[in-house]
């Protein structure tokens, strides 16, 4: 518990919206935390209630329910903000401002004297990659600078630890290859990093712990390599030439297979009975290809979670 | 309380309303109105003084609320609509310490906006003329308590904003600015009225809005009567005890407030 750099207990936030003043639950009785030095993925489709999550832990709205704290402190008390960077879902900033007036002001607001200001702030636009971009106004910044500069922005005051919503969107895939080697970057500094995201690819590799929310519910909580499911057994097998008679004498086992050509791809459930389904296949004319163990990926768990 | 993160957000609210090109456009029309007040018809020197403070510090006047209204409609509203707000309330400044920041930024701009249109309408008139009486001091007096006004519709157009829309902040803020200008009218008609409860509405109306008609001294500049600098003294200082009770009230609100 002492390592816990964010820790959410029970939050609830209902909005009320339009004429009829109609319920919305957006998160409900969600609870985990995030232990220092960790980069933690909070994952969940659209609508999940990610961003409303992040929302109440940053103090913009305040919830309906629960309790947030932030390096031991309730989030609402401003000291629990000193070392905490946070770059919003969507980025629009002061578009009057000049890359480098922007973050000099936000400096100021974390109080970092302006000789510090003076020295970091260049290095932060080398970090996130917008070298030559310090004297541009804002409003000329296009949607993946502002993706960037919201980055910056959330790094001013080098803090420990880092909330990203959604800081992948918006950026194509080799913005996002050097987004998420930042975070690695960060980490190895020392940085503990929350982020959210409905992308899931990047994440799985880079993640320590995450949770998965789904309408407003945590489905799924802790380390990657925890998830049962990821383990599993499922074994794909390929053969060549196999008459729609065997083809549906197998298909019995695993379900109908994956047609191409003269190619069947089956699913084994287990790896235990592949020895003997090769064989059925042989004798039913056909040739092994291929025998590939399918590892599940962490996209299959939120898919899985996500139609419940 | 950290001055240094309020000043900053002041500055920065500054810095925003000089680099928009609106204002500018507004000083030009103003400097032109009281220009060409000079060019309008043949009179005396005197008439010509006469006309030319009146028809300045008028417009001055109603320039100065029309910026105080529109730019305090919007001081908070922009910032959550473009959610630059989020970035700001979620680092170690208070929710009080940005609407304050942001306040008196605004002031800072409606101020010097309207030193620059006093600067105008006495080089006018002392273009104009080398006169005998000299208007001057009364011309400055009556700025000052212009700005007291301003500074309170100011409080009032923040305070309406912190928890409505735009358009309904501004019909309420110009609301509230003309009964203040009427209030001695109001209160008159209500002492005339048969009804009991018109009697106390109208007295509850008198007592509670801002008397701005107070801060109103432009006639008597325009017709040379002197005004006391106790006078000066006392109506800021009400307005000044106005703005801030008002702006605390905002604050208040402000720092409930779910930011959607
Ligand atoms: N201000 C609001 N008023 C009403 N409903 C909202 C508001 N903000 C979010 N919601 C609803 O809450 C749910 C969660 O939204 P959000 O937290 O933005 O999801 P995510 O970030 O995971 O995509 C959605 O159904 C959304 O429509
Ligand atoms: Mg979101």
């Amino acid at each position: 518990m002492g390592n816990d750099v964010i820790s959410i207990e029970h939050a609830s936030k209902t909005f009320r919206t339009g004429f009829l003043y109609r319920k919305v639950e957006a998160v409900r009785d969600v609870t985990f935390s995030v232990e220092e030095g960790d980069i933690f993925g909070f994952l969940g489709p659209n609508g999940a209630g990610k961003t409303t999550t992040i929302k109440m832990l940053m103090g913009l709205i305040f919830p309906t329910g629960g309790t947030l704290s932030i390096f031991g402190r309730p989030h609402t008390d401003i000291a629990s903000r000193a070392a905490l960077g946070y770059a919003p879902e969507q980025p629009y900033f002061y578009e009057y401002l000049t890359g480098s007036e922007f973050l000099d002001y936000y400096g100021q607001l974390f109080g970092v004297p302006s000789a510090e200001r003076r020295r970091r702030i260049p290095l932060l636009f080398e970090m996130v990659g917008l070298r030559n971009c310090a004297d541009l106004a804002l409003r000329r910044y296009s949607k993946g600078m502002l993706q960037r500069i919201g980055i910056a922005q959330a790094l001013v005051n080098d803090p420990r630890l880092l909330v990203l919503d959604e800081p992948m969107s918006g950026l194509d895939p080799i913005g996002r290859r050097e987004i998420r080697d930042l975070i690695l970057a960060l980490k190895k500094r020392g940085k503990t990093i929350f982020f959210s995201t409905h992308i899931l690819p990047d994440v799985e590799m880079i993640c320590d712990r995450v949770a998965i929310i789904v309408k407003g519910e945590l489905r799924r909580l802790g380390r990657i390599d925890e998830f049962a499911e990821l383990e599993s057994e499922e074994t794909e097998v390929c053969f060549r030439g196999l008459s729609a008679e065997a083809i549906g004498k197998l298909s019995g086992e695993t379900g109908a297979p994956v047609v191409r050509g003269t190619l069947a791809y089956f699913s084994l459930p287990s790896r235990d009975r592949a020895q003997s389904f090769i064989g059925e296949g042989q004798a039913g004319g056909g040739s092994l290809v291929s025998l590939t163990p399918r590892r599940r990926s962490l996209e299959d768990v939120f898919m899985s979670e996500a139609r419940k | 309380m950290n001055m240094g993160k309020i000043v900053a957000i002041a500055y920065n609210t500054f810095r925003e309303s000089i680099r928009d090109k609106i204002l500018t456009g507004v000083l030009l029309f103003v400097a032109l109105i009281i220009i060409s007040s000079v060019a309008t018809v043949q009179l005396t020197v005197g008439q010509w003084m006469r006309l030319t403070t009146d028809v300045g510090l008028g417009s001055i006047s109603l320039f100065g609320v029309l910026l105080a209204v529109f730019l305090g409609i919007s001081l908070v509203f922009k910032e959550i609509d473009r959610k630059t707000v989020y970035t700001i309330v979620s680092k170690p400044v208070r929710r009080s310490q940005f609407l304050a920041g942001k306040y008196i930024g605004l002031l800072l701009t409606i101020v010097v906006n309207a030193a620059l249109m006093l600067l105008v309408l006495l080089a006018t008139l002392a273009y104009v003329s080398r006169q005998e009486q000299n208007p001057y001091l009364g011309i400055f007096q009556a700025w000052l308590l212009m700005l007291s006004e301003f500074m309170l519709v100011t409080a009032v157009a923040v305070f309406f904003s912190t928890f409505s829309s735009p358009v309904l902040s501004a019909m309420f803020s110009i609301g509230i600015w003309i009964i203040g200008h009427l209030l001695s009218d109001i209160r008159f008609w209500g002492e005339k009225s048969m009804s009991e409860a018109v009697r106390i509405a109208t007295d509850v109306i008198y007592y509670v809005m801002p008397n701005l008609e107070l801060l109103n001294v432009r006639s008597r500049v325009t017709y040379h009567i002197p005004i006391g600098w106790d006078y000066v003294g006392w109506t800021s200082a009400y307005a000044m005890a106005y703005t801030l009770m008002i702006l605390v009230a905002a604050a208040f609100i402000f720092s409930r407030r779910d930011f959607k």
